[in-house]
């Protein structure tokens, strides 16, 4: 029985934890604007996620040690240093992003303007971060997190002609009125909204943390291979309010307060309070998942202690780059950048990175020195590779379409 | 870390190419931010787009503030069925307000060719009455004056069309 509860917690919490403000802004946008055509970009990306999730996830299990910590030693210190910068950059730009996104949310229901809301944002991530426990932190706001099924009721509330919608996804056609490059430079974001490095690093420590063994493999299978692809029709949902109600009236989605529109016109106030908490709850978590996983990059490059299942005296390094990436992070939301603009950056520089990201956990699953009969199968290989050419095709393409889409517009 | 590589790093010359690298970055990037406070600093000469570049700002500008207009009416039309809660409609109505000017002001702040004066005389005039119009609701809206939703909602409707014939004004 405690074994079921575990798998149903574990899969609950990747549902309610999905889905980020990288998910929550790209997909409105996207789906006020094509519809559910860039559906299969999504669909992509959470395979991709599941394939290299739980190939990290299993390395975890196996070896006891995560994703970093190998890398470094089976591939070398220069190209985990790469590896490194590359993934951890990436991290922290999604990491300024969430705690922007908190407290767009915040804003969202006491209607405070969002920079008096985000140094009190910080302290709160750094103190969840700091005195927390794990669990309770992953599966509190997971759970929470879980809120944002509301947009399936919505979804479902609307009324949708369910076979057009379906047609649309499945024959992936664009709206006459868009460009090509503007379809290809969003299905490069959906992509990478899918895929942020930070999920498997926190996925893969998060393992760690919890003690992991080789018995909860089949656990963490459950989790990644159903609770990320149920997580994944979270972000079709809110694509596909968005069409229904906000593409008909033209309006292209630049701000959190957009996003929820759609649930207020089916549900009204108790489903866009609903809403709400689902979006404080989803930022909150994310933000949490991406302040540690700056924090396990570089303390699990370096060889530093690490983890919140240790006290805070013997792991102060860690501790203390989780206190610099908080005060970064809301030093950086103070200049008055817009969080909306750094979620669309972090998510098209997520694609960018990609390949540094999932190459080395491709390797490092592969040998048989650290997963002994737990290796890599065909199949697991099979797909590694598919998707690492897929990465490959994403990150050399996203900058270039950034620029030539003028970030989708 | 092997040997020879550990030698190569510890060699003075390895090191003093190193420090090379590391200065042009570091005079490049002071040389870009230069450039980059010249071209947006305000006291600098404001940017000029060719013909083509800025008809097509005028299509983005329009585009957007249309669909900052839109959105303004659907927070309306949800108001007035009481679905939006109080503070939730404030932050609505002033991001549609504050990017609708942020829009205004920056293709206000571009300097046509002399051909394209009469468009951007008309797209500045329908762009800065959307954000004035918008400035009544989010008004409205902050003071829950719904006795005067009904009349921002045809204003707003009449809006789209204006923006609409603008656009129409603007060479594709």
């Amino acid at each position: 029985m405690s074994r079921f509860f575990a798998v149903a917690l574990g899969i609950l919490t990747a549902i309610g934890g999905f889905v980020d403000i990288g998910d929550l802004v790209t997909n409105a946008q996207v789906g006020a604007r094509f519809g559910l055509s860039l559906a299969w970009a999504t669909l992509v990306g959470v395979v991709g996620i599941c394939v290299f999730a739980e190939m990290s996830g299993r390395v975890a299990a196996v070896s006891g040690r995560a994703t970093f910590d190998l890398v470094r030693e089976r591939l070398g210190p220069r190209v985990g240093f790469l590896n490194l910068v590359a993934s951890m950059s990436i991290t922290f730009l999604t990491f300024v992003a969430e705690i922007g996104g908190v407290a767009l949310s915040l804003q969202l229901v006491v209607s405070v303007h969002e920079l008096l809301l985000v140094p009190w944002v910080g302290v709160a991530v750094w103190l969840i971060l700091w005195k927390a426990k794990f669990s309770i932190m992953e599966n509190v706001l997971g759970l929470f997190g879980l809120a944002l099924v509301v947009f399936g009721v919505a979804l479902w509330q609307l009324g949708p002609d369910w076979g057009g919608l379906l047609q649309q996804a499945a024959t992936a056609s664009k709206p006459a009125d868009e460009h090509g490059s503007t379809y290809a430079y969003y299905a490069v974001a959906l992509f990478g909204a899918a895929m942020t490095p930070y999920e498997v690093f926190f996925f893969s420590s998060g393992g760690v943390e919890e003690g992991w063994s080789t018995q909860d493999i089949l656990v963490m299978r459950a989790n990644v291979l159903i609770g990320f692809p149920l997580g994944g029709l979270l972000s079709v949902a809110i694509a596909g309010c968005a069409w229904l109600v906000l593409g008909p009236l033209n309006i292209s989605v630049d701000s959190l307060g957009q996003v929820g529109l759609p649930v207020a016109a089916a549900l009204g106030k108790v489903g866009l309070s609903v809403a709400l908490l689902g979006f404080v709850s989803a930022t909150l978590g994310a933000a949490c998942e991406t302040g540690l996983s700056v924090g396990y990059s570089i303390t699990q490059y370096f060889g530093a202690q690490w983890g919140k299942y240790v006290r805070p005296r013997e792991a102060a390094v860690f501790h203390a780059i989780l206190l610099l990436a908080s005060l970064g992070a809301v030093a950086t939301l103070m200049t008055m950048v817009d969080p909306i603009v750094v979620t669309e950056m972090s998510v098209v520089f997520s694609a960018v990175a990609l390949p540094l990201t999932y190459f080395p956990i491709l390797v490092v699953s592969n040998d048989p020195d650290y997963m002994g009969d737990q290796v890599n199968g065909h199949l697991a290989n099979a797909l590694g590779s598919l998707f690492l050419v897929l990465v490959c095709v994403a990150a050399v393409a996203a900058i270039p379409l950034m620029i030539y889409t003028r970030m989708g517009q | 870390m092997t040997e020879s590589e550990s030698g190569s790093e510890s060699d003075p010359g390895h090191r003093m190419r190193g420090l090379a690298v590391v200065a042009a970055a570091a005079v490049l990037a002071a040389v870009l931010s230069l450039a980059a406070v010249y071209v947006v600093s305000p006291g600098g000469a404001p940017q000029s787009p060719d013909h083509e570049a800025w008809l097509d700002q005028a299509h983005t500008a329009l585009d957007e503030v249309s669909s900052d207009v839109a959105t303004a009416q659907l927070l309306l039309r949800l108001t007035a069925q009481d679905k939006v809660p109080g503070p939730y409609q404030q932050v609505v109505a002033l991001d549609s307000e504050n990017a609708a000017g942020t829009v205004a002001s920056h293709l206000s702040g571009e300097q046509p060719e002399p051909a394209d004066q009469k468009t951007y005389t008309q797209v500045t005039t329908v762009l800065s009455d959307a954000g004035d119009l918008l400035s009544s609701v989010r008004i409205s809206v902050v003071r829950r004056d719904v006795g005067r939703y009904p009349a921002l909602a045809h204003a707003l409707a009449k809006m789209q069309h204006k923006i609409s014939w603008a656009e129409g004004k603007v060479p594709s």
